[in-house]
């Protein structure tokens, strides 16, 4: 009867919710390796975590080639750097195996720098996958990267935030894809061109810049990039670096990429942006201030890029088109994201004939006074609207109705192909009074559906 | 005298090559210019069919493009294998569901990246309900995948797997699993100190 007893409090303390119903230990009787694979999906810290579930897992986790780690999950500076010591030196070869080292580091100006020797360490025939990041750190304390990191080979992605890229003189990084630098210092504008042009298949390129990182001209020469995002961020604020004081007049960025797809200028405050060989790009994003002053400049930078088929523009690219118009024509673009001020809007339908085959519009109708304006008359129909557009999207959370209902009605009027038209209103907004009042509209297309959201 | 032997030779030599010889007839008007070795792959059909025979006896049949979602298969296909392979270390039952990811996973992706997009959506949301299934087969398809070598598969069932252990305390995790804890009071005590910060919940 004990037996029995015992058996069942047994199974009873077994059985769990959701996973376990036979309650055999079925994942401790997995091979090392494959405890190894599981682990891998979980952050460094879980993973030390499971050294206590049973004698089994008590140095699995030290088998994981990963190791992702932030200072700020341990108590302090110095038990992060015993325990990535620990971690690094464990193991009975002498090599490094790690895959990947993602290391988020907050250290003060005392705190001892560990950096330089943990890259050396781990920069192995092994790794592939190296992130580094200071976090928010003042230029004095950035740290030197050491040169190892030019010469791993094995090297797929690399993240470099807030460090010092000092002076090297050979890059070797023949396995780089993608390569992600934020706020850091280099040590001069040939140094950073050397860097993105000596990967030979490097794809993906994300750069973030300070304005005092000792780069003016920036030359993005590369054979292989598909995909370049730039723009200027800020500084440390014990740096003193405010982007609104700072002179960026001889700032330039000079691109030659022939397969490059994918472009996106965020912020990038350069007066200067020359693209050549543009003939592969599909997609472009200018956000936030495009900077660009001269005229000159801006219509080739507009014709560099008017084979794209999709591009996303905000108000300020907006407010720079419009000082050039009529802009070069986009032949292939079919869609077009464009944030316009309700001043602008006049100039739309204008702006529209540059896109003869545009087939899906989304305007951005930004406007947060809300005061009264003048009402907009909208009555030049350009090409797109005879024959090609059909989807058109008003997105305009802080606009007046009568000025979203004259885009509304505008397009409802004219565009011929038009399937369907989305609008989307402000909560303040009666939805259904919108909604008969855009469907008593004239519709120059017979299939188009109204959408009130 | 050669110029005279040599019809006979021809004729011959074909008697003797012969089954070769069609087998070169056909690969020539069916498969041009392609340099296949091994004469498995010299038939006209284009979808071929590759047999699985599982530890218990069971076999399926499968198109080859499928079963080269596995690389230890396609490497066997590669080096000659032409009958029926023997699996000894997959059941029938756990065979039947990782055919079915393979199968689902052939698929082609669209020319553009819009197709891209949602043909990866798509796949995603059917990856997540292939996977609702208990302890015991979720551990099974791991040592098939990995023994099969199917990454997609072994990716898919150990993060799975590593959801059950995320944000989990290790007594729910030892719940969860099953795992006895075997050590004692003072040893647990020792290991928790190694490594103070991982066991925080504050951290």
């Amino acid at each position: 009867m004990e037996e029995s007893f015992s058996k069942e409090k047994g199974k009873c303390g077994q059985r769990s919710a959701g996973f376990s119903s036979a309650g055999e230990d079925m994942i401790s009787k997995l091979p090392d390796s494959l405890i190894s694979q599981i682990l891998l999906c979980l952050s460094t810290k879980e993973s030390v975590r499971t050294s206590v579930l049973s004698n089994r897992w008590k140095s699995l986790w030290r088998l994981i080639p990963v190791l992702d780690l932030a200072s700020s999950e341990l108590p302090d500076y110095n038990a992060f750097v015993s325990f990535i010591d620990s971690f690094l030196g464990f193991g009975r070869e002498d090599k490094s195996c790690l895959h990947k080292l993602k290391l988020v580091i907050h250290k003060c100006e005392n705190d001892q720098s560990c950096v330089t020797r943990w890259i050396d360490f781990v920069a192995t025939p092994k790794l592939e996958h190296l992130h580094v990041d200071f976090g928010l750190v003042s230029r004095e304390c950035m740290e030197v990267m050491p040169l190892s990191l030019y010469v791993c080979e094995t090297l797929l992605h690399l993240t470099l935030n807030w460090v010092s890229l000092g002076w090297f003189k050979s890059v070797s990084l023949p396995r780089l894809k993608t390569m992600r630098l934020e706020s850091n210092i280099y040590a001069n504008e040939a140094s950073l061109q050397l860097l993105i042009s000596s990967c030979p298949v490097l794809e993906d390129l994300n750069i973030v810049r300070r304005p005092d990182d000792n780069v003016k001209v920036l030359r993005v020469h590369s054979q292989a990039l598909t995909s370049l995002s730039m723009r200027v961020g800020g500084g440390h604020d014990d740096d003193e670096v405010y982007i609104e004081d700072f002179d960026f007049e001889d700032f330039a960025v000079l691109i030659d990429a022939p397969r490059l797809k994918y472009l996106t200028f965020d912020y990038e405050l350069s007066p200067s942006k020359v693209i050549s060989n543009s003939g592969s790009l599909t997609k472009v994003n200018l956000l936030g201030c495009l900077c660009l002053w001269d005229d000159l400049v801006k219509r080739k930078f507009f014709t560099s890029i008017s084979g794209v088929k999709d591009m996303n523009i905000s108000y300020d690219t907006f407010e720079i088109i419009k000082t050039i118009m009529p802009l070069a024509q986009f032949c292939n673009l079919s869609c077009l994201e464009a944030a316009v001020l309700p001043d602008s809007l006049g100039s739309l339908p204008r702006f529209l004939e540059s896109f003869p085959n545009l087939k899906s519009l989304i305007l951005d109708l930004c406007d947060c006074t809300l005061t009264l304006r003048e009402e907009i008359r909208l009555s030049f129909v350009p090409q797109c609207l005879l024959s090609s557009l059909g989807f058109v999207e008003l997105k305009t959370s802080c606009c007046g109705t009568p000025t979203k209902m004259e885009v509304a009605s505008y397009f409802a009027k004219n565009a011929v192909m038009l399937k369907k038209l989305v609008l989307h209103l402000s909560m303040l907004e009666e939805k259904s009074v919108v909604l008969r009042d855009l469907l008593a509209l004239p519709r120059r297309s017979s299939t188009c559906q109204i959408i009130v959201c | 005298a050669f110029v005279e032997n040599i019809p006979e030779i021809y004729i011959l030599s074909l008697l003797f090559f012969s089954p070769h010889f069609l087998y070169l007839l056909i690969s020539v008007s069916v498969l041009t210019m392609d340099p296949i070795p091994g004469l498995s792959k010299l038939t006209v059909s284009s979808s071929k069919k590759i047999v699985l025979n599982c530890s218990d006896g069971k076999s399926f049949e499968i198109d080859e493009a499928v079963a080269r979602k596995s690389k230890l298969i396609a490497d066997m296909i590669e080096s000659g294998c032409d009958g029926p392979i023997p699996l000894q270390n997959v059941t029938g039952k756990t065979l039947e569901k990782v055919i079915e990811y393979c199968k689902r996973h052939v698929v082609e992706f669209g020319p553009s990246d819009e197709d891209d997009e949602e043909a990866a959506e798509k796949l995603a949301i059917w990856d997540a309900e292939f996977i609702k299934v208990d302890e015991e087969t979720i551990f099974h398809l791991i040592l098939a995948a990995n023994y099969l070598n199917i990454e997609g598969l072994l990716s898919l069932t150990c993060k799975t797997v590593a959801d059950y252990i995320k944000d989990k305390t290790p007594e729910e995790v030892r719940q969860i699993f099953g795992i006895e804890n075997d050590y004692t009071p003072e040893e647990e005590e020792a290991v928790r100190k190694e490594n103070v910060w991982a066991f925080d919940p504050n951290q």
